[in-house]
């Protein structure tokens, strides 16, 4: 895209992802600056087991050890408050303190983890360190805590009686996570849902408001947030949150950085028009808008990568096959042997990864090959090299080449094991196809492309209820499937029929017990809670009852939703669906290019995807709805009834310039044209959002070449998280 | 005033030294002979304490503190009882020390009386003899001449110094000492003169200097930079030598026969020596000057010259700058003198200024300059104004000058003469200033509580505000006890609402510590920060609004920090009541204490009622992580388990009495659990039905099974369908056929077709293609194709006639196979 190129960045965000190491590298320093040993024997470091991906995800560890002179790690023993634990999982902190100053613990920051720390300082290193004979040893002991939570962190310490032993720090920019240029996520665990809505903790929304802060102050508060929308009642609250620690920072600062926020606001407010100029959105968006896209199948090829390999911190685990031919003699012996590749995803300069990681698998693939074909022309090129400058340009092309070849490698060989999954087992026979038509293939012998097709069954409702219930009972026979890809298929119905009639509901309940045992039970329990797999209510949802009724006090309404913990918002997905266009109809469709963001599911487009679309341009809607002729979610009230929550939509002008603002805005004003400066579109996603999703979000704002978006979530989420989340 | 500056100096050697009244007059009547006097940095504040031998037992002493103009600042009341009074002394953040002979320190942090009070833990019998003060810390001389450093008042840091053990024993004397602050990169250490010379003690080292010159001297002083010591010795010599004593630098023989009480450095560049009523300067030459008084005289030294405070005046003794000396020297030719002259010409409207000007026309830059720098160094508006005006009337024939210099001197000046003026009395030099900052002489002035000109001070010079208001607030509600809660407040706000948002936490806690818990509570709504609001709150035992205040603000660590704090300080009963029905609270309560201690939650669930919840804690805990059934306790733990949750489960609603049915059907399947292990002799525990009847399957025959489906209540479809998935893979074809025919199939027969197809029995799976009716012909057809029944599949396209099929299957066939369908297609065509 040209035209992105030309446009100059509100920020520059690779300095972002390398100011955690930063930081961390930093906060070393400061323990070895006031080490009371002046002799420094490195540190050990005491990590817990849940950041390790965290910190090779941030940096190479040899590296982070080259720049802290952490000399050795080990882990932090988290069963340590355990009564039955093994005795021989002790870690002989007697014989590491002979040798290190300094012990570091690295911690997550949860009760849990202090407790631990406590309990090892008490039992296994106070005992040292008191003993010791020559006298003068001190021991440095520092906690470095990863979470937000540095005030109660220090409380708990000083609880437990620890706290005037411990230097203790809070390394807080480890998180977000930068997974790729236009994505930093938190990486919580199911994307945080479980704190959401099963324990119905802010501690996500917290968190995530505090990233954003985080990002505002990196980008020099160049990122100055102008207009913010909110759909969900965990949004407002984000909203709400933000504000509170925005205003808590800006009353912190110093009155030289104040008055830099003064000018930043002068510049942007100096009539009504410049502020529309130099927009910067803030769009806050919740799962519990959208449950029903994440339990899809994604079909894109991270998203497909993530559905069957399951991608964690840019990283794909693949089991291969390696077919070894040993050449002895005439009698050839080929050797299998299975070994598990990683394959990292978003490396830099992995130009093929960029091409495909959004596009539909159909279309990756093919992709592949021509990519493949190209890439060997260059390398054949060596051949055709006549004198010595052509050789020279080959050789300094290689380095390129040859790393191309591995990208291009790892693509294929995951790419190879995608096509394993999917494609059916039964030999294609195309004479017999060509004379069986339409006819359904019997066989269902390819469990993909099974439950694909009963997803876009129940997503359509084409099944009545007995039917559906046929159709699910009979793909759990057949198949066994595991219990969280059954539980899909029922929530999926369960949203789009707006619950489950009461009796299927219990056969449903009573199959699944049967099948995977009473602890499903439990799950299945706190999946009614949130309205995910649950009964028909009593009160029957007779053809569109609240339509006219509510219409009205759509406002009001939206405040008596506003209690948080409601989770699963939408109200009448028939209708949703059919204003949002969730399943567009596209004559001819061309997988290639297409037109609508329908590629990354089975011919469905996300909530959140069009939410946003929304904001911008209604041209996928009906004409009636269209007319906006600013950027906004105006003339969207019907949305209120078919999805659940309030809708907030505020521009934030200063005290100072609201009387620029007292009378309606103008129509929107032709650009200036030496406009450089791009506009950022910040899409909080909280309580995660899929691959896919990040895709068809990708799609859409690309036909707004001035707006670069920027998806801060709490973590990238495929189907099973919605259902483990659930689990205890 | 002087016609000229000048006319005041003194020359030593050819050096000018300048004696200079800060103030006319000290508004007081004290003594300072009968007082412990103690002069604070820039002769900002002087304190004193009147018993100063500690003789009468009068009531209602005070330590007095003046201003440097002598007006009383504060007095603070002492007790006798309070105990002996050894020293006073001031740190560099204008706290007032008052050291007791007990070793009981005080630290006065305002002029309020309010302080912190330690103690240098003496052991019995030791007392405090005498202290020296340094910017951060002292030192104190015990009564066994053991010295005790305290280097930060704040945190309480103790240093015993080396002993010297010929004193400790009292085999010798200290005779005079002086204290080398840790400054500058030296180390603490105190100079001591004994009968035998001086020594240098440090924190692990003492040095015998081997100075017996300086053996029993009655002073010895050290200046604040610059390697050097001056010593008075008993035979009434000034002696000044390098720091290592290894050079005499000078050598002066005092005239005056009396006891010298304080010997000073002027900067590095004299000596001060003050006699009861004599005060001698000695530079590095044999020249000295003389002052004479009529009173006891204190000296306090500076960075550039010393205060001189006696009974009626302050006066600061300096060298005169080389820029003043060189514009007001008598005769002087230089620019600047030539400059400043052009004023006088000016103001007689003489043609000579012009002239001047021009003589000097070259170096004209160079004399504005000094002008400027001479003006900074001037207490006299007067002689201020004029040496500006002459850099201006400079100015105004240069072409390019960076003015830069002129206005910040202006600026500066201003400042300095207001904060001169005898209301506040603080005589602080230029430089003395420069290394001051404007930011320390604010935070001074307020300790002295000057608000309104701390302000103008900010505001001329562009510092921030905002912390004046706030200490003005604070001192205004300690000081409005008649005032309303209402209207102090509206009094307060009425001034820090336009400076919003702007921390009232410090407000708010000075109106709790006045008891004014109502006044506080209300600032704190008006406090922007949670995170300074919420912990105050539960300070003040505020603990349900310290809780909705957390709430609101949604910061899960500050939630958190106040559960924790309630959680302290709370029985459990009464934790959970300000909990409940505030579900953000609870939200966290659930992620992060409750992880931790699950016995909580489920204690939170019990108070509250929630009977499902309970339900789910004990199922989830029972078949949690690895939870499995190993032996009989394990079984009877399950059960018991299970008869609990429920009994719980039926005291709930509707919602939980359907789970208690399910629960009911795992009782239920434990005992057909424990019933089949024994019957099989295998592991049947830890299975669900279906995995139960799928071990029965495969263990027994088909008539067990059946048994067993109905046992387990298993429907009739997912039993042929099981019944057809585990023969086949146990290659039981045979079995599974006749199974197959035994009844009508509720599931039809594909599934055993396809079950044979998987595990590779083609001819078996042939068998069922007939039977599967539902299917379409053509589906048939692509059956048998598959299993490569080709015979069978002909005649299927045979029966329906479908030339096209049946054109596939002859491709495909073998000899056999191509005459058969080409018999079919001539008897089709036969009849056709």
């Amino acid at each position: 895209m040209p035209s992105v190129a030309s446009k100059r960045p509100i920020v520059n965000l690779d300095g972002f992802a390398s100011r955690s190491v930063q930081d961390l590298v930093e906060i070393f320093n400061q323990i070895t600056a006031s080490a009371s040993s002046p002799r420094s024997s490195g540190h050990l470091l005491v990590l817990q087991k849940s950041l390790s991906p965290v910190i090779n995800f941030l940096s190479p560890f040899s590296k982070l050890k080259d720049l802290t002179d952490i000399r050795r790690v080990v882990w932090l023993d988290e069963d340590i408050l355990k009564s039955n634990r093994e005795p021989r999982d002790v870690i002989d902190y007697e014989t590491l303190l002979k040798e290190f100053k300094s012990v570091v613990f690295l911690i997550e920051g949860s009760i849990l983890s202090i407790n631990c720390v406590a309990e090892i300082l008490k039992t296994r290193i106070f005992p040292f360190t008191n003993s010791l004979d020559d006298g003068v040893s001190y021991y440095d002991l520092s906690v470095l805590v990863t979470s937000n939570s540095v005030k109660s962190a220090d409380l708990s310490f000083t609880n437990l009686n620890v706290r005037g032993d411990i230097g203790l720090y809070k390394w807080s920019s480890s998180t977000p996570l930068m997974l790729s240029s236009d994505v930093l996520s938190l990486e919580r665990e199911s994307g945080g849902l479980r704190e959401l809505y099963q324990l119905g903790s802010v501690g996500v929304i917290s968190d995530l408001a505090q990233a954003l802060l985080d990002l505002i102050r990196f980008s020099k508060y160049n990122i100055r947030i102008t207009n913010e929308f909110a759909k969900g009642s965990y949004s407002k609250e984000f909203l709400s949150i933000f504000k509170n620690l925005r205003e808590t920072h800006y009353s912190s600062l110093s009155p030289q950085e104040k008055k830099l926020l003064d000018d930043i606001d002068d510049a942007l407010f100096v009539d009504q028009h410049s502020f529309f100029d130099r927009q910067c959105d803030l769009i806050v968006l919740e799962r519990g808008l959208d449950f029903v896209t994440p339990l899809l199948t994604q079909l894109t090829y991270t998203g497909l990568c993530d559905e069957v390999f399951g991608v964690a911190f840019n990283q794909v685990e693949v089991e291969t096959e390696d077919e070894e031919t040993q050449a002895g003699g005439s009698n050839q012996q080929v050797l299998r042997t299975k070994k598990s590749v990683k394959v990292h995803l978003e490396e830099p300069h992995d130009e093929l990864y960029q091409r495909i990681k959004d596009l539909n698998f159909a279309m990756a693939a093919p992709l592949l090959n021509s990519y493949a074909k190209d890439l060997q022309e260059e390398f054949n090129s060596r051949h055709q090299a006549k004198d010595i400058s052509q050789i020279k340009s080959f050789v300094s092309k290689l380095v390129d080449l040859t790393a191309n070849q591995n990208f291009l490698k790892n693509h294929t060989l995951l790419a190879e094991s995608l096509i394993k999954t999917i494609k059916t087992d039964s030999a294609q026979d195309e004479a017999l196809d060509e004379l069986q038509g339409d006819l359904r293939d019997t066989s269902q012998s390819n469990y993909f492309n099974a439950f694909l097709e009963l997803q876009q069954d129940i997503l359509a409702n084409n099944l009545d209820n007995k039917a559906n219930y046929k159709a699910i009972t009979e793909f759990l026979y057949m198949f066994e499937p595991p219990f969280d890809d059954v539980m899909r298929l029922l929530i999926l119905t369960s949203i789009v029929k707006h619950g489950i009639r009461e009796s299927e509901y219990k056969m449903f309940q009573k199959e699944l017990v049967e099948t995977y045992g009473i602890k499903v039970g439990p799950i299945m329990g706190r999946l009614k809670e949130m309205k995910l797999f649950c009964p028909r209510e009593h009160q029957d949802y007779t053809f569109l009852p609240s339509l006219d009724i509510s219409a009205p006090q759509a406002n009001s309404a939206s405040t008596n939703t506003g209690k948080l913990g409601s989770v699963q918002l939408i109200n009448d997905f028939k209708n949703l669906e059919a204003y949002l266009k969730l399943m567009p109809v596209v004559e001819n469709p061309d997988l290639a290019n297409p037109t609508e963001p329908d590629f990354a599911f089975p011919g469905y487009v996300p909530v959140f995807t069009r939410l946003v679309e929304s904001i911008y341009s209604r041209d996928f809607m009906q004409e009636s709805s269209k007319a906006t002729n600013r950027p906004g979610w105006k003339g969207f009230q019907r949305l209120g009834n078919l999805l659940d929550g309030p809708m907030e939509e505020n521009v934030l002008v200063p005290d100072s310039k609201k009387q620029l603002f007292g009378t309606p805005p103008p129509p929107l004003r032709q650009r200036a044209k030496d406009d450089t400066l791009e506009e950022l579109v910040i899409v909080v996603a909280i309580g995660g959002i899929s691959h896919g999703e990040l895709s068809t979000l990708r799609f859409v704002m690309s036909k707004f070449p001035s707006k670069r978006l920027l998806v801060l979530t709490s973590g990238v989420i495929r189907a099973s998280d919605v259902i483990s989340q659930a689990a205890s | 005033m002087n016609a000229n500056p000048s006319l005041g100096w003194e020359r030593l050697q050819d050096v000018f030294y300048r004696i200079r009244e800060c103030c006319p007059t000290l508004n007081w009547s004290q003594d300072l002979s009968k007082n412990l006097v103690a002069v604070a940095p820039f002769s900002s504040t002087i304190a004193m304490f009147s018993n100063k031998f500690g003789t009468g037992a009068v009531h209602g002493t005070f330590i007095k503190v003046y201003s440097g103009s002598g007006s009383e600042v504060c007095s603070i009341p002492w007790l006798n009882s309070n105990g002996d009074i050894v020293a006073l002394g001031w740190n560099d953040q204008m706290h007032l020390i008052v050291v007791l002979s007990s070793g009981k320190t005080r630290v006065y942090s305002n002029f309020e009386g309010d302080f912190t009070e330690f103690s240098l833990g003496l052991s019995t019998g030791e007392t405090v003899k005498e202290a020296k003060f340094w910017s951060s810390g002292m030192v104190v001389r015990l009564s066994n001449d053991q010295f005790v450093a305290v280097t930060s008042y704040k945190r309480r840091v103790m240093l015993w110094l080396e002993e010297i053990v010929e004193l400790t024993l009292k085999q010798e004397s200290v005779k005079s000492w002086a204290l080398n602050p840790p400054l500058y990169n030296r180390e603490l250490s105190v100079l001591v003169s004994t009968e035998t010379g001086i020594r240098a003690i440090g924190t692990t080292t003492v040095q015998d200097m081997g100075f017996k010159a300086g053996a029993s001297c009655h002073l010895i002083a050290l200046p604040r930079v610059g390697d050097f010591v001056s010593l008075f010795t008993k035979d009434h010599t000034i002696l000044i030598v390098t720091s290592d004593f290894k050079t005499i630098l000078s050598e002066f023989s005092s005239d005056n026969g009396g006891i010298p009480i304080q010997m000073e450095w002027c900067s590095n560049d004299a000596v001060l020596v003050a006699f009861k009523d004599e005060i001698k300067v000695v530079g590095p030459s044999e020249e000295s000057l003389a002052f004479y008084y009529d009173s006891d005289v204190v000296l306090s030294p500076e960075e550039d010259g010393v205060f001189i405070l006696s009974n009626d005046r302050l006066e600061f003794f300096s060298k005169v700058g080389d820029a003043t000396a060189e514009t007001f020297r008598l005769g002087s030719t230089a620019p600047s003198a030539v400059l400043l002259d052009a004023i006088d010409q000016l103001d007689r409207h003489s043609p000579k200024a012009d002239e001047n000007l021009e003589i000097i026309k070259d170096n004209l830059v160079e004399a504005m300059d000094v002008c400027i720098r001479a003006a900074c160094e001037e207490f006299d508006a007067y002689w201020q104004k004029r040496l500006l005006r002459a850099a201006s009337f400079g100015k105004s024939s240069v072409d390019l000058y960076n003015p830069e210099e002129f206005v910040e001197a202006c600026n500066i000046l201003r400042v300095l003469n207001a904060v001169r003026q005898p209301e506040v009395g603080m005589f602080l030099t230029y430089s003395q200033y420069l290394n001051l900052g404007p930011e320390k002489l604010i935070e001074i002035l307020l300790t002295r509580q000057q608000h309104y000109l701390a302000f103008q001070v900010a505001q001329f010079l562009d510092l921030p505000v905002d912390p004046i208001f706030i200490h003005w607030a604070c001192c205004k509600v300690k000081y409005s006890r008649d005032l309303s809660d209402e209207s102090l407040f509206d009094v307060v706000m009425k001034k820090l609402e336009p400076r919003k948002p702007i921390t009232l936490a410090k407000v708010a806690k000075a109106a709790y510590e006045e008891g004014r818990t109502k006044v506080s509570i209300m600032f704190l709504n008006n406090e922007p920060d949670l995170n300074k609001q919420v912990p105050l709150l539960i300070e003040m035992e505020e603990d349900e609004l310290a809780l909705i205040k957390a709430e609101d603000g949604g910061d899960a660590d500050l939630l958190l920090y106040v559960l924790i704090m309630l959680q302290n300080k709370l029985s459990l009963a009464d934790f959970f009541q300000i909990i409940n029905h505030r579900p953000k609270a609870i939200g966290v309560f659930k992620q992060t204490l409750c992880q931790f201690y699950p016995k909580l939650l489920q204690d939170f669930y019990y108070q509250d009622d929630q009977v499902g919840k309970l339900a789910e804690l004990e199922l989830d805990s029972e078949y949690g992580n690895h939870n499995l059934i190993k032996t009989q306790q394990d079984v009877d733990r399950r059960r018991t388990t299970l008869h609990g949750v429920s009994r719980l489960l039926a005291k709930g609603g509707v919602d939980a009495q359907e789970d208690s049915v399910l629960v009911q059907s795992e009782l239920y399947l434990l005992t057909l659990q424990e019933k089949y292990t024994n019957a099989y002799d295998a592991d049947f525990f830890n299975k669900s039905a279906v995995e139960m009847l799928e071990k029965v399957l495969s263990l027994a025959s088909l008539a067990k099974a059946a048994k067993a489906q109905k046992e387990l209540r298993i429907s009739d479809k997912r039993y042929w369908w099981k019944v057809a998935k585990v023969l086949a893979k146990e290659h039981r074809f045979e079995e599974m056929y006749e199974f197959a025919v035994s009844k009508r199939s509720p599931i039809g027969y594909e599934p055993f077709y396809h079950e044979c197809v998987k595990y590779g029995e083609k001819r078996h799976a042939a068998l069922y293609v007939a039977m599967c009716s539902r299917l379409n012909y053509k589906q048939r057809i692509r059956m048998y194709l598959v299993v490569d029944d080709l015979k069978s599949a002909a005649e299927e396209a045979f029966k329906k006639r479908d030339l096209d099929y049946l054109s596939v299957i002859e491709e495909r066939g073998n000899s056999v196979i191509k005459r058969q369908v080409q018999e079919y297609r001539e008897t089709m065509g036969g009849r056709r």
